[in-house]
């Protein structure tokens, strides 16, 4: 007999990778507002049930980001039935071990939530998905993250960022909370995913089923929202100046505006200069245009 | 069987195909809600979920502002189905309850995964076990009404035993006669599995049920293709995604529906209709059923399937009552008794200047007769005059045809609003993109 | 390379129809010279190319002949016919260049400031240079604006298109002049009746025995003066000669046992022997030589070439007298192949002979010993006959990356991101928010388990709100979709008028050209650079007005969706002026400051 499952793959069978923000601290800051976890929860439910919906073949996993930890708390591949309670019942246990691994009592400002974790988590089972055979969904990373960025998973996240770029797995960003992320930013930009941060945040629902729930099949036919320009000029290590030209650490990219006999952050030692002017030599920042 | 069968390509067509009364009956049906969502190509599925809540109508426009120039093939595609599928028209519900599963600590032993799989394939012998289950369903389908089972519940339940979980028992109580008798009929088939405990009976859906909406969705010989290259593919050429070019797909595909490009529906041709108000009355008729496949409103013709044969007939003897009072010798049997005792005079009156009727009549079709005869000498005429033009085009005194022939209608455009449409630019502005 | 002269067969004629004259045209830079062949002719011609305004050429097809048609400024024309049409190509282009050099040169020396570095342009130079601006309007264009409008010099304008004159150089192909490739196959002339044979020998056929025979070469030096003369030594030789070209063997090993001289001329070249052996074995080592084998005459005696006697059977004593058609063909090929080795009057024998001897032990120099070459032999075959499949992963070494605070990196990349999004003060707002770890947490779970006891909310979503934010999407993308074209080939340069944009594009190329020497010009170390920096300033100076009123213009001009895109194709066209300016008020103040110190000006 074949195979029954080789049949239905359909062009927008897809596998959808939900990041959920559930850093404490934000959720607690949002708590007074109009849009409260189990507001945005219910909204989440409600799309991942229409995915599953769409595809008999379609698959959802949902990993939360927590503070200090990040896990799965949800797979449509093994658990079946009673999705939300599934999914409630899951995120109860992971708040609590998230709450056990805590060090501090507690935070200055909202604190940030480990996306670098939970993107890395994402990209490994899109790998094991992609090993599992020729014939897999099409998977894609979706985040509704609401944290501000945390500056010290820079590097952990671009290199999340650049893996996904390399797999071609678009990571869409839906930013809930109040201020725009960079990191998302550049993932959606970089993998060829959609960044949109709701205006109307009692519409989370129509934004996820009009922009993100859009397969990549259709995404070939169809315009989704775009920003209407990225700036990423960089500014300098020394002295936070955002600069066109300037010297670049050959070792760690680190970029400065005046020449350093040794790299502030890698430590790296440098040749002389011909020159101290920018314009003598022949690096240049890139200029995201 | 000596008829020719109409063949769906597959079970949303059959669907699709449904009267408009039935089509509608199907959606207060969730799981049918379900399976036709999942049978709608992408976009389209799309479409439907970004609608879900929007309750007044949303214009054509602001849809198509999302395309990207390659798409509006697709686009068309996708809105022209959810018309077709009546979804554009009808409000959906999502809401969906699923069947309380059985109890967990059952004493009854279920069957593992592996043996209803195995229990499945024993039913089948043959190669394509998909191919052939449609082909099954398909007349089961189709002579449910002869059993005095209506189609739609029989399709209602066999969409929702799609969604029931492979290998959970559900007891038979949940389910009604009808659905029983089903099931028994199934369970022959490998659909489910019956499972007879000491007081209550449970069916087991199998693998071959819980994919039945979407493996009939597309049983069609590309489909078979595509999948066999994939699974033959060289294991190089298999890592890469897609595995068999786009390209190559679309040519099979392409291929396909070029072979399927002509389809073969039985149909009954009326003509001659007494009156315009007759024609329309019956073209009216026949779109109430879903049964108008085509028109001609000038020359008062109309071609209906043969499914509505027998209510179309119905509708047209009451209409064409009068018509049938001239042709008719023996008109009055037809007529019912009639207690006023007006229409003896009416009689009467006709049986005495029959001769004058008579004429009337004749005189009638004779010049009907005529001016179709002389319609046909100028068109002829027309079109030779205008086929010669290519052959002497030094003749430059355009000669316009007495009578051209008629032009084709434009194809029909559906305005893809659901309701009323707010307002629609003309079509030549989104074009402009 | 001979640049400055040419030397082309050829017809001088007064008229299409009429025959010509055969004979010879010289041409040099500043003059071209016709000698016909027959000596007696009095069409000598020799002309100064000041007097030359331009040139014709026939289309080249092969039905017609090879004309070129030099025309006289006073009028009047020269017309010549030539063999073939690459002959007359070459010709044209160098009097085309020819032409334009006495032209230019008259201009530059009378014009050109004492630019340091003034080349000397050689006339081949300036044709390449010419060709390329009439090829590309462009640059002519840019060329006309920067060169003659006196910004930059012509020799820093094409500084900096090295690359571009290569290329066009490059489509000629480079070719060295060989040697006359005569075999000197020695026709001994005999009167017939005497039994005696001469030779003629040029210095020219003297360099070429000296070239194909190193032993013959070695016996001069050897013999000559000390105990033979030069003559004698010639005699010898052609008498050895004479006895090959006999083909008699066995009469040519009896004669250099009785002379000793004579044998080294008889006998087999030993050094070329050497050196054939050498060769083979710098041969690739992958080279199946004999997998050549079979397609070969290698089977053949003397390759398959003909040979009028039967091969007799030879003594082993005789053997080293036996000499090869091919070898000698193998020799003289190469020798003609490497052309002219040597720079020294071909009329002293004796030192043409010692500069063969010198470059033959340079080359012998330059070899690497034979160790050395086995070693390096079997190296190669290993690399080259690696099987990959069999190989290891070769694993680049690595470094580890010491990388301190990844901080530092996001910040000086997410300030900018978010301002770009437009909220800058968001951004940097630092949330006035403070729970404990337990309030939180605890908030967190008592929401999980509202959501478990009451459920979901429901509706999720009015439908209002779902139109409104549909409506805001549908919206967002309709604005975005035109603008930000999907088209990479819709710019928003076609909207404008074409005049506008051409301007646009012009003003564009040559701020790029400026900015690059100007920067190209720092660090200021020389007076020239001084004052090429000052003179790219004030031209720039005159272009940025020019700019900001013809931007005012656009903006006033077109819609505001393309006013944008505008401004962001010519804001950084100003951005970078302005960077150039401020760097050069800031240099030159330094420079003020630092005066006192450095007199002179330099940094």
């Amino acid at each position: 007999m074949t195979p029954v499952s080789s049949k239905l793959y359909a062009d927008d069978v897809s596998l959808l990778m939900v990041l959920v923000d559930t850093n404490p601290y934000f959720w607690s800051s949002m708590k007074n507002t109009a849009f409260t976890f189990p507001k945005f929860i219910s909204h989440v439910l409600a799309f991942l049930n229409s995915i599953l919906l769409l595809n008999q073949m379609n698959q959802v996993v949902v990993i939360a980001t927590g503070y200090n930890s990040c896990d799965y708390v949800f797979d449509s591949s093994t658990s079946s039935m009673q999705r939300a309670e599934c999914l409630l019942e899951k995120l109860e246990d992971f708040v609590d071990k998230d709450e056990s691994l805590s060090q501090e009592d507690s935070v200055d400002g909202i604190g940030f939530s480990l996306l670098s974790g939970s993107l890395s988590m994402a990209l490994c089972y899109i790998q094991r998905v992609f090993r599992s055979g020729p014939l897999h969904p099409q998977p894609r990373i979706l985040c509704l993250h609401g944290s501000p960025d945390g500056p010290g998973q820079y590097v952990a996240v671009m290199n999340s960022i650049f893996s996904a770029q390399r797999s071609m797995v678009p990571i869409d960003s839906c930013v809930i909370g109040s201020q725009h992320s960079a990191f998302l930013q550049q993932a959606s930009y970089i993998t060829g995913g959609v960044y949109l941060k709701p205006q109307v945040s009692d519409g989370l629902f129509q934004y996820l089923s009009t922009v993100f729930a859009t397969d990549l099949h259709s995404r070939s036919f169809l315009q989704l929202p775009r920003p209407v320009g990225v700036d990423f000029r960089a500014s300098c290590f020394c002295h936070k100046n955002t600069i066109d030209m300037g010297f670049i650490c050959s070792v760690c990219l680190s970029i400065f505006c005046k020449h350093h006999k040794k790299c502030s952050t890698c430590g790296s030692n440098f040749g002389e200069a011909r020159k101290q002017d920018p314009s003598a030599s022949d690096q240049r920042t890139s200029d995201g245009s | 069987m000596p008829q020719v069968k109409i063949v769906a390509r597959n079970f949303m067509d059959m669907v699709a195909s449904l009267p408009v009364m039935k089509l509608d009956m199907l959606y207060d049906n969730s799981f049918i809600c379900e399976a036709i969502l999942r049978s709608l190509p992408p976009l389209a599925k799309k479409y439907v979920l970004q609608m879900l809540y929007i309750d007044i109508p949303i214009t054509a426009k602001s849809m198509e502002e999302w395309v990207l120039p390659d798409g509006f093939s697709k686009h068309k595609v996708a809105i022209d189905r959810l018309i077709q599928l009546r979804v554009m028209t009808e409000t959906f519900d999502s809401g969906i309850l699923p069947r309380e599963p059985m109890p967990s600590n059952i004493t009854v032993r279920l069957p593992s995964l592996e043996e209803l799989e195995a229990y499945a394939v024993e039913q089948w012998e043959l190669m394509d076990t998909n191919a052939q289950l449609w082909y099954i369903i398909r007349e089961y389908i189709t002579n449910a009404e002869e059993r005095g089972v209506d189609s739609a519940d029989l399709i209602a339940f066999l969409l929702e035993l799609s969604f029931h979980v492979t290998g959970k028992a559900y007891n038979t109580n949940t389910i009604t006669d009808l659905q029983r008798s089903i099931i028994k009929d199934l369970s022959d088939l490998g659909l489910i599995k019956l499972q007879q405990g000491r007081k209550e009976s449970w069916f087991i859906p199998t693998k071959l049920a819980t994919n039945l909406s979407i493996s009939l969705a597309d049983t069609t010989s590309r489909k078979q293709i595509v999948s066999f290259l994939q699974q033959n593919a060289h294991p190089r050429v298999a890592e890469r995604i897609p595995s068999v070019p786009e390209n190559v797909t679309d040519q099979i595909r392409l291929w396909e529906s070029d072979l399927n490009r002509v389809e073969m529906e039985p149909a009954h041709f009326y003509d001659e209709f007494p009156s315009k108000d007759v024609f329309e009355a019956a073209c009216d008729f026949a779109r109430e059923y879903g049964g108008l496949l085509w028109e001609d409103s000038k020359r008062m013709r109309l071609v209906v399937k043969a499914d509505i044969l027998t209510e179309m007939k119905e509708f047209l003897r009451q209409i064409a009552i009068t018509a049938d009072v001239f042709l008719n010798s023996d008109w009055e049997k037809d007529l019912p008794e009639d207690p006023s005792g007006r229409f003896d005079d009416f009689k009467d009156f006709v049986d005495s200047n029959s001769d004058i009727c008579q004429w009337i009549a004749l005189l009638c079709v004779l010049t009907q007769g005529c001016c179709i005869l002389l319609a046909t000498i100028l068109r002829t005429l027309g079109q030779v005059k205008e086929n010669s033009h290519e052959y002497e085009g030094e003749y430059a005194e355009p000669s316009a045809p007495l009578l051209r022939p008629p032009e084709l209608p434009p194809n029909p455009l559906y305005p893809y609003v659901i309701g009323e449409p707010v307002h629609i630019e003309p079509h030549s502005v989104y074009k402009n993109v | 390379m001979a640049d400055g002269k040419l030397v082309k067969r050829t017809k001088y004629k007064t008229s299409v129809k009429v025959p010509g004259v055969p004979g010879v045209l010289k041409l040099t830079k500043e003059r071209f010279y016709f000698m016909p062949n027959d000596p007696t002719l009095t069409t000598k011609l020799n002309v100064e190319f000041k007097l030359i305004k331009g040139h014709k050429s026939s289309k080249e097809c092969s039905s017609k002949q090879a004309l070129l048609n030099l025309t006289q400024a006073q009028g009047g024309n020269y017309l010549f016919e030539f063999d073939s049409f690459p002959d007359r190509d070459q010709c044209r282009d160098f009097v085309a260049s020819a032409i334009a050099a006495c032209g230019e040169i008259g201009k530059a020396t009378s014009e050109k400031p004492a630019v340091p570095h003034d080349e000397q342009l050689s006339a081949t130079e300036m044709g390449r240079r010419i060709k390329l601006l009439q090829e590309n309007s462009e640059l002519q264009k840019l060329h006309r604006q920067l060169v003659i409008g006196g910004i930059l010099s012509e020799a820093e304008f094409w500084a900096a298109r090295k690359k571009l004159l290569e290329q066009s150089e490059n489509k000629k192909p480079k070719q060295r002049v060989a040697l006359k490739n005569d075999m000197w196959s020695v026709k001994p002339l005999s009167d017939g009746q005497t039994n005696r044979v001469t030779f003629n020998l040029t210095p020219e056929v003297i360099h070429q025995i000296f070239a194909e025979k190193p032993a013959v070469r070695q016996a001069y030096l050897k013999f000559v003066p000390g105990k033979m003369s030069e003559k004698e030594f010639w005699t010898k030789y052609s008498r050895a000669e004479y006895l090959h070209s006999t083909k008699n063997i066995v009469a040519a090993a009896a004669e250099a046992a009785e002379d000793e001289e004579l044998a080294v001329f008889l006998k087999q070249d030993d050094m070329l022997v050497s050196e054939a052996r050498r060769k083979i074995r710098r041969v690739d080592p992958t080279l199946d030589m004999e997998a050549d084998e079979g397609d070969d005459y290698m089977h053949l005696p003397d390759h398959g070439l003909p040979q009028g006697e039967t091969k007799e059977i030879l003594e082993p004593q005789y053997e080293p007298f036996k000499r090869s058609f091919s070898q000698y063909l193998n020799q003289h090929a190469a020798v003609v192949l490497r052309g002219r080795v040597i720079d020294v009057e071909l009329g002293d024998t004796r030192s043409v002979a010692e500069a063969f001897t010198r470059t033959y032990q340079a080359e012998q120099a330059t070899e690497v010993s034979d160790e050395n070459a086995y070693r390096e032999r079997v190296k190669k075959v290993s690399q080259v006959a690696e099987i990959e499949d069999l190989q290891g992963p070769r694993d680049p070494p690595v470094a580890l990356l010491s990388i301190k605070d990844p901080r530092d990196y996001f910040d000086s990349q997410q300030a900018n991101a978010i301002k770009a999004l437009g909220d800058a003060e968001t951004g940097i707002r630092q949330m006035k928010f403070s729970v404990s770890k337990e309030e939180a947490f605890c908030s967190l779970k008592d929401s999980i388990s509202e959501i478990n006891s009451q459920g979901l909310i429901e509706p999720i979503i009015s439908p209002e709100v779902a139109l409104k934010v549909f409506n805001g999407l549908s919206q967002n993308i309709s604005s975005t979709k035109y603008h930000l074209g999907k088209n990479p080939h819709e710019s928003v340069l076609d909207q404008l008028p074409s005049a506008t944009k051409n301007e646009l594009l012009l003003h564009w190329t040559s701020i790029q050209e400026l900015l690059k020497h100007f920067w190209s010009s720092y660090p200021i170390t020389t007076k020239y650079f001084y004052a090429k920096v000052t003179r790219l300033k004030d031209a720039m100076s005159q272009i940025y007005p020019k700019l900001q009123l013809m931007f005012q213009e656009i903006k006033e001009s077109v819609q505001s969706d393309v006013r944008h895109q505008v401004s962001l194709l010519v804001q950084p066209m100003l951005q970078a002026l302005d960077a150039a300016f401020a760097h050069y008020d800031a240099d030159i103040q330094k420079r003020s400051a630092k005066s006192g110190e450095r007199p002179n000006g330099f940094v």
